[in-house]
């Protein structure tokens, strides 16, 4: 239906069939007149057409004047429609009703569209939003994009650039990362140490800029001068340089875990309910009767969203799951302690011993006061070499400086 | 007291007689076998679904074809679409 179609049908046609004599005169006259005829059709001596609904009476005078019967074939439009059904006061308060709902219903934003980051989730993004009025049945005209962008990017503090762009009932939030110096960490360029961050043993070197103070098969303590930044030249004088570089040693990390030989737990009891909210303009909706009837129980919460022609509509159904929990007397044996100590270790080496190569580990169990008591003695190769700074601003200038005797000094003297 | 001729001689004079000296000043086109266009018309005389025939001024000229109809009508030109088989010039 094209515009022109609509605009005719706003303002109502009538559809009718001319016949006499000389039905063709109808058409040249009421063109002369300037009456809009159009979509006629001529067939049997007849000739059909369309005028709007304003200009039939004229087109009637003009069909008596030239001796052409005229008959109404078809009435459309919005004026007929309304004449048909101005008695039926419901239906009309009904439409009424209909426009002003739609009229309220689109001050309100439905629809945040957000793209998530790699470092942001959409959740979080969407929380702070939130936070700073940017939700589902927020009232549009509240809004103001600049300040929600500007507080949004504080909150978060990861993003370079953010827009919000309010369309219709649609928010369209677009974010940029930050560029962060970290992304393109790499080899130090400001003049550095590397001090030892734990004692051990060197058993190998790899210093690619420096000058190497501590040699293989040293036994060094935390704080050491292993690699130093100062370096001499066969001229005599120093020069700064970044020191780049690891230094991997034998240590020895001693761990100690317990387990309780009896302890009570909470464990689900096999009870659990199911309960579903219907979430519409910021209002939640029960959906039936259930309630949680336990003490103690965990929730998991599912949300459903519906979208329609890829925009999520602002219709929620949250399902809720509640499984009871209830607690429990657990004795374990010495076997069944020791194992569960064993598993404690193993999530300690994954998370805190995961860039040390493991070369021996030495176990001892003993059960003191109804606890048993599982020790841990490892021997692994690490990389102990820590970065200290050299400079002005920085504390640690003076502290590496004095560990590096008298070069250190020419050093210090330098940068004041 | 003549009253003045709005327009000046120009227009009334000089450029209607232009007009009236023309052999014809009938133009049509076509659109393959489907659409016509007729400018300069001054009414139309016959309207059927196989026939049209519209006046230009002294003579008329006859549309023939199937399923024709007046697809939009001026003052000074119509436009026949359907299948036309023939167009007649009566002078």
């Amino acid at each position: 239906m094209s515009i022109l179609d609509i605009t005719r049908f706003i303002r109502g046609y009538v559809e009718f069939e001319a016949s006499g004599s000389f039905p063709e005169r109808l058409i040249n006259l009421s063109l002369r007149k300037g009456l809009n005829v159009y979509d006629t059709r001529g067939s049997g001596g007849t000739v059909k057409g369309r005028v709007p609904k304003s200009q039939f009476e004229a087109l009637k005078r003009l069909g008596s004047r030239c001796g052409v019967d005229i008959r109404v074939i078809k009435t459309r439009g919005v004026p007929f429609i309304y004449m048909h059904n101005r008695r039926r006061s419901g239906l009309v308060a009904g439409a009424l009703c209909f426009a002003v709902l739609c009229y309220f219903l689109t001050s309100f934003v439905w629809v945040i569209d957000v793209e998530p980051t790699s470092r942001v989730s959409e959740y979080e993004i969407r929380q702070a939003l939130k936070d700073h009025g940017l939700h589902s049945g927020a009232w549009r005209d509240s809004l103001v994009p600049d300040t929600i962008e500007r507080e949004t990017m504080m909150q978060l503090g990861l993003f370079g650039w953010m827009s919000v762009n309010i369309t219709g009932t649609v928010a369209k939030v677009t974010v940029s990362e930050k560029y962060s110096p970290e992304d393109t960490k790499g080899e130090e360029v400001r003049p550095c140490n590397i001090k030892a961050k734990k004692d051990g043993q060197i058993v190998k070197m790899d210093v690619k800029s420096g000058e190497s103070i501590a040699k293989l098969g040293d036994a060094v303590t935390k704080g050491d001068l292993l690699v130093s930044g100062v370096v001499s030249t066969e001229s005599g004088g120093d020069f700064l340089s970044p020191s780049i570089g690891s230094v991997y040693a034998e240590t020895t990390v001693e761990k100690t875990v317990e387990q309780p030989m009896s302890y009570k737990q909470s464990l689900p009891s096999g009870n659990f309910t199911q309960r579903s909210m219907l979430e519409f303009l910021g209002i939640r909706l029960p959906l039936g009767l259930s309630y949680v009837p336990y003490e103690s129980y965990t929730s998991q919460r599912e949300r459903l969203n519906f979208i329609s022609c890829g925009s999520v509509m602002p219709v929620d159904i949250y399902n809720e799951y509640c499984t009871e929990y209830k607690e429990n007397d657990i004795s374990l044996t010495k076997e069944e302690a020791h194992k569960s100590c064993l598993a404690a270790l193993a999530l300690y080496e994954a998370f805190h011993m995961q860039n040390c190569e493991i070369k021996k580990r030495e176990l001892k169990g003993e059960i003191k006061n109804n606890t048993y008591v599982l020790t841990a003695k490892y021997t692994c190769v690490e990389d102990i070499g820590e970065i200290s700074y050299i400079g002005v601003d920085e504390g640690s200038e003076d502290e590496a400086a004095n560990e590096q005797g008298s070069g250190a000094q020419s050093e210090s003297d330098t940068a004041n | 007291m003549a009253e003045k001729q709005e327009g000046g001689f120009l227009r009334n004079g000089l450029f209607s007689r232009i007009e009236e000296l023309k052999p014809s000043s009938v133009f049509l086109e076509m659109k393959g076998n489907t659409e016509v266009t007729i400018e300069g018309c001054k009414g139309i005389l016959e309207y059927d679904s196989l026939l049209i025939r519209v006046s230009v001024g002294g003579a008329a000229i006859t549309v023939n074809g199937r399923g024709l109809c007046i697809k939009c009508l001026s003052l000074s030109s119509v436009v026949i679409c359907g299948v036309i088989t023939s167009i007649e010039y009566e002078g």
